[in-house]
């Protein structure tokens, strides 16, 4: 009984920060209709900035700050760095009329250069944001119940957090003019600018609001486990996994299958061993995309809006 | 007719004084002794030579430190240089960045082969190497390991040598250490085992550890991860079903931290963790288990720092070029296979020719090192004593200086 809850409770930790990456990058793909690796980059920022500010050396002088405020000023340059991939490379695209394959290509070529730029910067060291040492756990034991269970403060703040966010999100589209306006472009970008809506910044808020909630993934993971520079496009495409496996046009679907993908890692893993993990995602979103290819959450109207793409 | 005659006479005088004159100028005794005959010209000193020797090594990503083996190198051909031992060679250290990977391992030995001309490679990592070896058979350089413990490297070509452990000793000595001086009775109990999927050298651990297993009436169970991995809270949710009294990783880099933090995150406490080979002198498992790492026991060469003066020689030049920190049983092990390709320089090898270098190397049966000694198959394997260590206050530290396999 406590290994089944126990691999549930590792389930929802895993799947709660790939619903976050998920989610981030759903905010971004919806409106602006790019397939965004370079979300990975935003996690990349928050992470190493979270661990500089922390623990690292800037320039030969360690601020040594707190976490919470380290962690602030990370998720901050995560929004920032949105900016900056809006301003100086997709408004560019569009300039140009790039399509989309050009412009995944050129996300990709970004993401690399930000990855090669932080190996050379920071080397290719594992960083934690935090001293050395196990998390602080929770022990729940019920002899009656044959309960035994274990699991760290961390992953269970993980999980309100990301649940916290989902909610804010999903307020902030429904009942925000922003939110609105964001809708709108979504919908029918032509139509939304016709009515004065200034798309460009829409555009801009959007990256803003998705490279944030990439930045609070990596701030999550670089606490708990650490980071290095090459996770950046790892995460990239299990966060567009997720969106694929749960819908793509859909905020809800995108949180589905970040869900989805978590839970089928783990399973993987506890039947068939840890190196299964990464290879069941994959099977997961290939299976999605052979039988139910508008995603888990997806309906014929997002499969409808799939095909306007 | 009388003055014709007397001035004739006189004229031949005159000659003759004028001749015997000059005979006396260039017979006599001179003030500058005429240099006695030249001694035969001396034989040329040699040629100075140089022996490149290549190394590929990581020196960036998850295992960039152990790019720090590179001046265990350097320390040993420091020595030699200072010693004399080479005579009129000298030695080169090329090192080239493999990344972990083996695809960049076997470029590195092209160029390090082909367009740096390097005869001798250093090399390390198991599937690595193995994909270096018939690339160095292809381009007839000698490959030489310090570091890969799998005893496959170094069969079925001539033209590679190994220096290190093997593998399946690092199961022999944790299982020696347990039984015999640990005194634990496994019978019964399990054997957890957490291992990189993919790792030939980590499945002859294995096979070892199992073949130990039913002779003794333990139980190993094994969960492998993948390289990079960050997250083993379902493996050992796994493992923790079956109580193990021993947990043991098999991991080079930041992995083995992250596993024993995640075991203690989840209550899982055997009463031995182990770590066979990857542990001493890792300073990613310091760093992110911090005062969790205490108490792990694992396995590796047997070599003492300050043991001797050479020794400490070694300990002062690594501490030297590491910012100071002292060398591993790692950074031992290369010090001591740069001895054992010195040696083909010390029988006479021709350093410009692999092939030679390597019929030197064939021979050699034994080289004393900081490790201890190392003793040479005619296969290019090695023997070399084991010890077990255990992290104490952050330190890796001795605590069985000499334990033999089976």
């Amino acid at each position: 009984m406590d290994t089944f809850i126990q691999i549930a409770i590792n389930a929802l930790a895993l799947g709660s920060l790939y619903a976050l990456l998920s989610l981030g990058f759903a905010v971004i793909y919806n409106t602006v209709r790019i397939f965004h690796v370079l979300h990975g980059a935003a996690f990349l920022v928050a992470g190493y900035s979270t661990y500089w500010f922390t623990k690292g050396e800037i320039f030969g002088y360690s601020p040594g700050f707190n976490i919470w405020v380290s962690a602030a000023i990370g998720i901050v340059l995560a929004g920032v760095s949105g900016i900056v991939m809006e301003l100086f490379i997709y408004r560019q695209f569009r300039k140009k009329g790039a399509g989309f394959l050009v412009s995944f290509l050129g996300s990709l070529a970004a993401l690399f250069f930000v990855e090669g730029m932080l190996i050379t910067v920071a080397k290719t060291t594992h960083r934690m944001a935090r001293p050395g040492g196990p998390l602080p756990t929770v022990n729940i034991q019920n002899e009656a119940l044959g309960l035994d269970l274990y699991f760290t403060w961390h992953t269970i703040n993980t999980i309100w957090l990301v649940a916290l966010l989902v909610v804010a999100v999903t307020l902030f589209f429904k009942y925000t003019q922003w939110g609105r306006m964001i809708r709108a472009v979504a919908s029918n970008p032509d139509l939304a600018v016709a009515v004065g809506i200034n798309a460009s910044h829409v555009y801009l808020l959007v990256f803003i609001l998705g490279s944030t909630l990439a930045g609070i993934g990596g701030v999550v993971q670089t606490y708990e486990t650490g980071i290095t520079p090459i996770v950046g496009i790892h995460l990239a495409i299990t966060a567009a996994g997720g969106v694929i496996i749960g819908g793509i046009g859909s905020l809800p679907g995108a949180v589905v299958g970040g869900l989805a993908l978590g839970l089928a890692q783990t399973l993987a893993a506890y039947f068939f061993g840890g190196n299964w993990a990464e290879p069941a995602g994959f099977v997961l979103l290939l299976l999605v995309v052979l039988f139910r290819p508008y995603g888990l959450h997806g309906t014929r109207e997002h499969r409808e809006l799939r095909r306007l793409l | 007719m009388q003055g014709i005659k007397s001035i004739r006479y006189g004229l031949l005088a005159f000659a003759a004084v004028a001749a015997l004159m000059t005979v006396v100028a260039c017979g006599g005794d001179d003030p500058t002794p005429t240099p006695a005959p030249a001694a035969p010209a001396a034989a040329p000193a040699p040629e100075p030579q140089v022996l490149k020797v290549g190394f590929t090594v990581p020196m960036s990503g998850t295992y960039a430190q152990w790019g720090r083996l590179a001046s265990g190198m350097q320390c040993a051909i420091d020595e030699l240089h200072d010693s004399g031992e080479l005579g009129n060679v000298t030695m080169e250290l090329l090192p080239e960045d493999s990344k972990a990977d083996q695809a960049e391992g076997v470029t590195g030995l092209r160029k390090l082969a082909s367009l740096d001309g390097a005869p001798v490679i250093m090399t390390i990592f198991t599937g690595i190497g193995l994909a270096q070896k018939p690339v160095a058979d292809e381009l007839e350089v000698v490959l030489v390991s310090s570091g890969i413990q799998n005893p496959k490297f170094a069969k079925g070509s001539d033209w590679v040598f190994r220096n290190a452990l093997n593998t399946t000793w690092n199961a022999d000595a944790l299982v020696r250490y347990i039984t015999e001086e640990a005194k634990e009775d496994l019978k019964g109990e399990t054997w957890a085992v957490f291992k990189e999927e993919g790792n030939d050298s980590l499945d002859l651990q294995i096979d070892r550890l199992k073949e130990l297993a039913a002779e003794m009436g333990f139980t190993v169970a094994v969960e492998n991860y993948q390289k990079g991995d960050t997250k083993f809270d379902t493996p050992i949710t796994k493992i923790k079903k079956l109580e193990p009294k021993i947990v043991q990783t098999m991991a080079l880099g930041q992995e083995l931290g992250l596993i024993f933090n995640a075991m203690a995150q989840q209550g899982v406490k055997p009463d031995y963790r182990l770590s066979g080979g990857g542990a001493e002198g890792n300073v990613d498992l310091i760093r992110i288990a911090g005062d969790n790492a205490n108490g792990i026991i694992y396995s590796a060469p047997a070599y003492e720092a300050g043991a001797d003066p050479r020794t400490q020689r070694f300990v002062d030049c690594y501490s030297k070029a590491q910012g100071g920190d002292t060398p591993d049983t790692y950074a031992a092990s290369f010090y001591d296979g740069t001895l054992f390709i010195a040696e083909a320089v010390k029988s006479g090898a021709d350093v410009s020719s692999a092939a030679d270098i390597r019929d030197h190397l064939a021979k050699v049966k034994s080289v004393h090192g900081v490790s201890g000694r190392w003793d040479y198959t005619s296969d290019g394997d090695a023997w070399a004593p084991v010890s077990i260590g255990q992290v104490q206050d952050g330190k890796f530290v001795k605590i069985v200086s000499q334990i033999e396999p089976y």
